[in-house]
């Protein structure tokens, strides 16, 4: 048996993403983020800055700065240059974003990919995992990214563009917003078939998913496995930039917005008055700027406004909600006002991403991104420890994993938000009172400071964990 | 055994043939299917704006004014004509 040949042209300090294309991969060191770019990139790499490409892309925002790294740093002999790009504070990924952030995030890619076609570039791949959010924007995060455009040569990340940005951000608009998540079951976005087999038959009727979608999932129906060679046609750059206006329209045709939701109207209604509400901000701003933390989470944050109450501080906050359309609404308001803090996505904390991808270990879960300094659990235990049947101790041990500061607020049985939800169940939580709560938190937790919320049930935690 | 063409799919066929050949290169795998609807969408869109510009170029000659085309460099971010708060 022979040995196989060395890897030179990734290297097992890669990172597990980071090995499909040969051009080069990301690895980590000393906690620094660095990509290496292979001999065999740097023709386009040149390209990519000699044209100004690299520089109009980075002023208008829509990809990640680097600098040079020293090329001491590179991990195999094949490598051209060694570049540190400007790090990302919150991995993210399309099956959490709300559906204006897929359509952003589609968005930012064909204006990309028009930019590149006229420095004579294009874009080699277009996969919704090169685009991630910062400071409150999408922004392409592989610098790598880009081919040489030689005149007549198709676009080959037209079928990636399409399975995963323009398919489920149509499955959202005409099916169900809930289908957003799909793509965390297809590692290379939403396969069209799939899709089309789910679309109504109006969509027929936009000409954009009709040949991006529709004929596009029968076209590969009808050509699977068939020789690309003899099958490729001369496509002209105009005819590039026309598909790119094309899909564009009909991205930005696509629209969804939140219903009024139980959630829309959380805030509304009977746990607290506004003189409460008012408190429990207070209170909250007050042990946050005892915690000074540099990194937040907020758990259940609805529509922000409590995660604002760090972002607003510059605080990088992420601000986590099960429902898309109180993230779909926080989002819109992160746009509006050009915060830069704040990221918020959805989740389910009862069913959280898990890591996918080959071996598991392409996409990292939910929790293996965490270790922030704060998490904020506001109005969140109940429907933790109530609705999902989850013991407070689990709930307790989870938080810990994510944060060293936990803010907690405890909602008791009498709160009429709890009593709704017991409203149709038996009451099975015997030990779910202010006793037990503090029990099962004290396990892993040190209670350092706690206050009631002023006209209401409620109480606010201070803990750290032990 | 291939399926029955639909009439569409026969004038897509038609553009196909008229459209001459190169080569594709870089790691993804494109598709074949993709590749030729994406030649076959080119000729659809190129026909499609050859019309419009058609059009304008009458409407013009009638006296009818036409807004200018969007400028494709066009940076400005997503608007939210789609928000309703």
């Amino acid at each position: 048996m022979s040995t196989p040949p060395p890897m030179t042209t990734s290297n097992h300090n890669a990172l597990a993403s980071s090995f499909r294309d040969p051009s080069g991969f990301v690895f980590s060191r000393d906690h620094i983020i660095y990509r290496q770019i292979n001999q065999d990139y740097a023709r386009q790499f040149d390209q990519l800055v000699d044209s100004g490409l690299y520089d109009r892309l980075v002023g208008a925002g829509l990809l990640i700065p680097h600098r040079e790294a020293d090329l001491a740093l590179a991990q195999t002999d094949a490598a051209y240059r060694v570049i540190q790009p400007d790090p990302v504070d919150t991995i993210s990924y399309p099956y959490e974003w709300c559906f204006s952030q897929l359509q952003d995030a589609a968005l930012a890619t064909l204006k990309i990919q028009r930019m590149a076609l006229k420095h004579g570039m294009i874009l080699k791949d277009a996969s919704a995992y090169n685009i991630q959010f910062v400071a409150g924007r999408p922004v392409l995060i592989d610098t790598a990214s880009f081919e040489i455009y030689e005149e007549g040569q198709p676009w080959d990340a037209y079928r990636q563009f399409c399975q995963h940005f323009l398919a489920p951000l149509a499955l959202m608009a005409y099916k169900d917003v809930r289908l957003g998540t799909l793509s965390r079951q297809y590692i290379d976005g939403v396969p069209l078939d799939l899709a089309v087999s789910l679309l109504p038959k109006r969509s027929w009727l936009k000409l954009g998913l009709a040949l991006h979608l529709h004929l596009h999932s029968r076209a590969q129906n009808r050509y699977t496995g068939q020789g690309a060679q003899q099958r490729t046609r001369t496509i002209s750059r105009q005819s590039l930039l026309n598909i790119v206006d094309n899909l564009e329209n009909a991205v930005r045709s696509l629209r969804w917005n939140p219903e009024r939701t139980a959630w829309a109207d959380y805030y509304q209604g009977d746990s607290y008055d506004s003189t409460g509400f008012d408190n429990k901000k207070a209170i909250v701003a007050g042990f946050i700027e005892t915690v000074n933390p540099r990194r937040v989470w907020d758990l259940g944050a609805n529509t922000g406004v409590f995660s604002r109450l760090c972002s607003d501080r510059g605080i990088s906050t992420v601000a986590w909600d099960i429902d898309p359309g109180a993230v779909e609404i926080n989002y819109r308001e992160v746009r509006n006002r050009k915060e830069t803090h704040l990221l918020p996505l959805v989740i389910d904390l009862s069913n959280p991403s898990p890591a996918i991808g080959w071996a598991n270990s392409e996409r990292d879960s939910f929790a293996a991104r965490g270790d922030v300094d704060l998490v904020l659990a506001l109005a969140l235990v109940h429907h933790l420890a109530i609705s999902n049947n989850v013991p407070l101790a689990r709930i307790a041990h989870f938080m810990s994993t994510l944060a060293e500061h936990l803010i907690i607020e405890f909602v008791p049985k009498e709160d009429p938000k709890v009593q709704t939800l017991l409203a149709s169940r038996s009451d099975i939580f015997p030990d779910y009172t202010r006793e037990g709560f503090e029990a099962a938190f004290r396990t892993v937790f040190t209670i350092v400071e706690t206050r009631d919320v002023e006209n209401s049930l409620r109480r606010l935690y201070l803990m750290q964990r032990k | 055994m291939p399926k029955k063409l639909s009439g569409s799919m026969l004038l897509y066929l038609v553009l196909f043939f008229l459209i001459p050949t190169a080569q594709a290169h870089a790691y993804l795998d494109p598709g074949s299917g993709s590749l030729i609807i994406q030649a076959l969408i080119a000729g659809l869109l190129g026909l499609l704006v050859a019309m419009r510009m058609f059009r304008d170029t009458i409407l013009s000659f009638l006296g009818i004014k036409r807004s200018p085309p969007k400028d494709e460099d066009d940076e400005h971010t997503t608007t939210d004509d789609n928000l309703k708060p």
